[in-house]
C-alpha cells in the first residue's frame, strides 16, 4: 500500500513551520518539522523523507549550506527553498547546485503545491513558454499523452519565475527574432539552470541562430521554425531525454 | 545763477519719471504700492502678469480684488501683514499661493511703510512679490530624493523582517479558511480580509524593493505597442476587469528601459483594477502629440479621483498618501522623470481617472 509523501519542513520560525505543516497535511502530505540545518541533516539520514522544504536564513547553518550537505547524503531528495529575500546571489548559487525550486515569502501556496508535486518522481517536467494559447494547449495535450508533466508560461517574466520555482527537465521557449527579451530570458534561465535542455521556437531560424551565437550561448538543444512541426519536436524531446538517462 | 529754464525742468522731470518707470519694469519682482485704503497707486508689469493682466488694468483698483484670486486665506494674511507694517514699519516674509489650471505659483511677499512728509499720504505701503515657485519645486525634489535614498537603504532589511511574519499570518489564515469552509459568511469574510490585507502589504513591500533596485534606465528603442503588451502581460488583471486596447496601427517608437516602464504600467493597471473594485473597463491607448512626444493613456471606469487629491497622489513619501494609492505612483513618477518624461492624472467627477505617460521624442541620430 502506497503511503503519503513525507515532507520535511525546516524553518527557524516555529510559528511558520507549524503553519506550513498544517497546510501540507491538509493537502494530503505527511509533514514533520525541524528548526535548524543540523537537525534537518539528521532527519534526512535517519528517516524516510521524500522532499525537503527549507528556509534560507537560519542561524548556524543556512538553507543553502544544508541543501548542499543533504545532496551529499541523499542526492535524490528534492529540496525547495523559501526566503524572505528576493532571488539573489545565494539563491542563484543554490539553483545552480540543483535545488528543485526557490520561493519568496510569503509563498504563493498554490504554486508551492504545484512545485512540490512536480518534485516527486514521475514523467519529465516540461515548461512551454509561448504566448500562443492554441499552440501551447496543442503541445500540452501531446506531452501529457506521452506521460510528461507540462506547465505553460505565457510571457517571459513568468517563464523566468517558473524556472526558479521548478527544476524542469525541458524548456520550450518561444523567441521572436525581433524581441531582444526572449534571448535575455534564455540567458537568464541558463545562468541559474545550467543543466536544463532548451528548445527554441522562432519565426526566423537564421536570425535567432545569429542572436544565440552572439550571446555566446551555444547549448540550445534545437531551434524550430514556425509553423511548428509538433511531431518532430516531440521526437526531439524524447530522444534528448532518453540519451540523458 | 540757479535759474533753470522751465522747459528743461520739465525735461528733467520726464527723465526722472522714465528712470523710475524703468526701475519698476526691470526689477524681477512684482512691486505694488498701496494707500491706506489698499488702493493700488503704483504697480509694475511683473505683479500684473501674475494675474495675466496689463498694469494699466491693475493700477487704481483695490488690492483685495487681486488677493481674492489667490488661494484661500490670502485676504487674512495680507491684513495681518499690513497690521505688522503699521506697527513695526516692516514685516516678515509671507507666502501666498495661486492655484490655476497651469499649476501652483508660490509667491513670497514682504512689505514696508513708505515714509512721507505730508500727513495725507500716511499709510502708504510698498510690497515686493517674489515668485519662488522654481525654488520650492527644487526644494521638494531634493527632499524627495533624500527620502528615497534613505528608503532604498532601509527597504531591503525591512522587507525581510516584514515578509517573515506576513508569511506566518498568511499561511495561518489560509489554514483557518480551509478548516472553516462551512462557517457562516461573516466568519469567512473576516478570514478573506486578512488574506487580502496581507497581499496588499506584500505589494507595498514589493514596490519598496522595486524602488531600491531602481537604476539609471537602460534605454533601447521600442515599438510602444510591444511595451504595452509586455506591461499588460506582467499585470495579471483580475478576470472581471475588461481591457480595451484602443491603439492606432501607426508604429510609435520610444527610447526606454522596457523593464522600468513595465513597472509603471503594472502599477497603473493594478491601481485601475483596485479603484474599480476589480470590476470594470480599462482603456489603454497610445498616440503622438504635436511636439513629437509619445503618450500612453490609461483610463478606467472607476469612481475617479477627488480634485483635492489629484495633486497629492504622486507624493506618498510626503505623508500625504491618499487612500488607495500606495508608493506605486511615486515610483511611476520617478521612473518617468528618469526617462525625461512625465506622468499626469486627470479625473472627471465620478467618471473614472485617466493617467497619461508622456515620453520625449526619439533622437533620430541614435538609430
Amino acid at each position: 500500500m502506497k503511503t503519503n509523501r513525507r515532507i520535511l519542513v525546516v524553518d527557524d520560525n516555529i510559528d511558520y513551520c507549524e503553519g506550513i505543516i498544517d497546510f501540507l497535511e491538509m493537502e494530503g502530505f505527511d509533514a514533520i518539522g525541524v528548526h535548524d540545518g543540523f537537525k534537518a541533516l539528521e532527519a534526512v539520514k535517519k528517516e524516510e523523507i521524500d522532499m525537503v522544504l527549507m528556509d534560507v536564513r537560519m542561524p548556524g547553518m543556512d538553507g543553502v549550506e544544508t541543501f548542499l550537505k543533504i545532496k551529499e547524503v541523499s542526492p535524490d531528495t528534492p529540496t525547495i527553498l523559501m526566503t524572505a529575500f528576493a532571488v539573489e546571489s545565494r539563491i542563484r548559487e543554490a539553483l545552480r547546485g540543483g535545488v528543485f525550486g526557490a520561493f519568496q515569502k510569503p509563498v504563493d501556496n498554490e504554486r508551492l503545491i504545484c512545485s512540490i508535486k512536480k518534485s516527486f518522481p514521475g514523467g519529465a517536467v516540461v515548461m512551454l513558454a509561448d504566448d500562443d494559447k492554441e499552440l501551447c494547449s496543442n503541445l500540452l495535450a501531446k506531452f501529457t499523452e506521452k506521460g510528461y508533466r507540462g506547465v505553460v508560461a505565457r510571457n517571459h517574466e513568468t517563464a523566468l519565475l517558473w524556472a526558479s520555482e521548478k527544476n524542469f527537465d525541458f524548456i520550450i521557449l518561444d523567441a521572436n527574432h525581433k524581441d531582444i527579451n526572449s534571448i535575455e530570458t534564455y540567458q537568464k534561465i541558463r545562468d541559474f539552470r545550467p543543466a536544463v535542455d532548451v528548445i527554441i521556437i522562432t519565426d526566423n531560424k537564421k536570425e535567432t541562430e545569429n542572436l544565440i551565437a552572439q550571446a555566446s550561448e551555444k547549448d540550445v538543444c534545437a531551434i524550430f521554425e514556425k509553423p511548428l512541426d509538433i511531431d518532430t519536436l516531440i521526437v526531439t524531446v524524447q530522444k534528448t531525454l532518453d540519451s540523458r538517462n | 545763477m540757479g535759474n533753470i529754464p522751465n522747459i528743461s525742468e520739465l525735461e528733467s522731470t520726464k527723465k526722472t519719471v522714465k528712470f523710475f518707470e524703468g526701475l519698476l519694469r526691470s526689477t524681477p519682482n512684482g512691486i505694488v504700492v498701496t494707500d491706506a485704503s489698499q488702493n493700488i497707486v503704483l504697480v509694475n508689469g511683473r505683479f500684473s502678469s501674475i494675474f495675466q493682466q496689463h498694469w494699466r488694468d491693475v493700477i487704481e483698483t483695490n488690492l483685495f480684488v487681486w488677493l481674492q484670486q489667490l488661494d484661500s486665506g490670502a485676504v487674512d494674511l495680507w491684513t495681518e501683514l499690513v497690521a505688522s507694517v503699521y506697527r513695526e514699519g516692516h514685516c516678515y516674509d509671507a507666502n501666498f499661493k495661486l492655484t490655476s489650471t497651469e499649476g501652483v505659483t508660490h509667491l513670497r511677499v514682504n512689505a514696508s511703510l513708505v515714509e512721507q512728509e505730508s500727513t495725507e499720504d500716511q499709510g502708504i505701503i510698498i510690497s515686493n512679490w517674489r515668485d519662488i515657485t522654481k525654488q520650492i519645486q527644487m526644494e521638494e525634489q531634493v527632499a524627495m530624493s533624500e527620502r528615497l535614498a534613505v528608503l532604498g537603504k532601509l527597504s531591503g532589511s525591512i522587507a525581510h523582517e516584514i515578509r517573515n511574519p506576513l508569511a506566518t499570518i498568511d499561511i495561518s489564515a489560509l489554514n483557518l479558511k480551509r478548516k472553516l469552509k462551512d462557517a457562516d459568511e461573516k466568519t469567512k469574510s473576516q478570514i478573506d480580509r486578512i488574506i487580502k490585507q496581507v497581499k496588499e502589504t506584500v505589494d507595498t513591500i514589493q514596490s519598496l524593493q522595486d524602488l531600491s533596485k531602481l537604476e539609471t534606465p537602460n534605454k533601447r528603442r521600442w515599438d510602444i505597442s510591444d511595451i504595452i503588451t509586455n506591461g499588460e502581460a506582467i499585470s495579471a488583471l483580475p478576470q472581471n476587469v475588461h481591457l480595451i486596447n484602443a491603439m492606432t496601427r501607426d508604429k510609435l517608437f520610444v527610447d526606454v528601459d522596457e523593464k522600468q516602464i513595465s513597472i509603471v504600467l503594472r502599477n497603473l493597471l493594478s491601481n485601475a483594477a483596485h479603484a474599480m473594485d476589480n470590476q470594470g473597463t480599462v482603456w489603454i491607448t497610445a498616440y503622438s502629440d504635436g511636439d513629437g512626444y509619445v503618450n500612453i493613456s490609461i483610463k478606467d471606469s472607476g469612481p475617479g479621483i477627488k480634485p483635492e487629491n489629484i495633486n497629492k497622489i504622486f507624493q506618498s513619501f510626503y505623508g500625504t498618501n491618499v487612500k488607495g494609492f500606495g508608493y506605486g505612483l511615486t515610483i511611476c513618477r520617478m521612473i518617468m522623470e528618469k526617462h525625461g518624461g512625465t506622468i499626469d492624472a486627470t479625473s472627471e467627477n465620478s467618471k473614472g481617472a485617466t493617467f497619461t505617460l508622456r515620453f520625449p521624442p526619439i533622437h533620430s541620430e541614435t538609430v
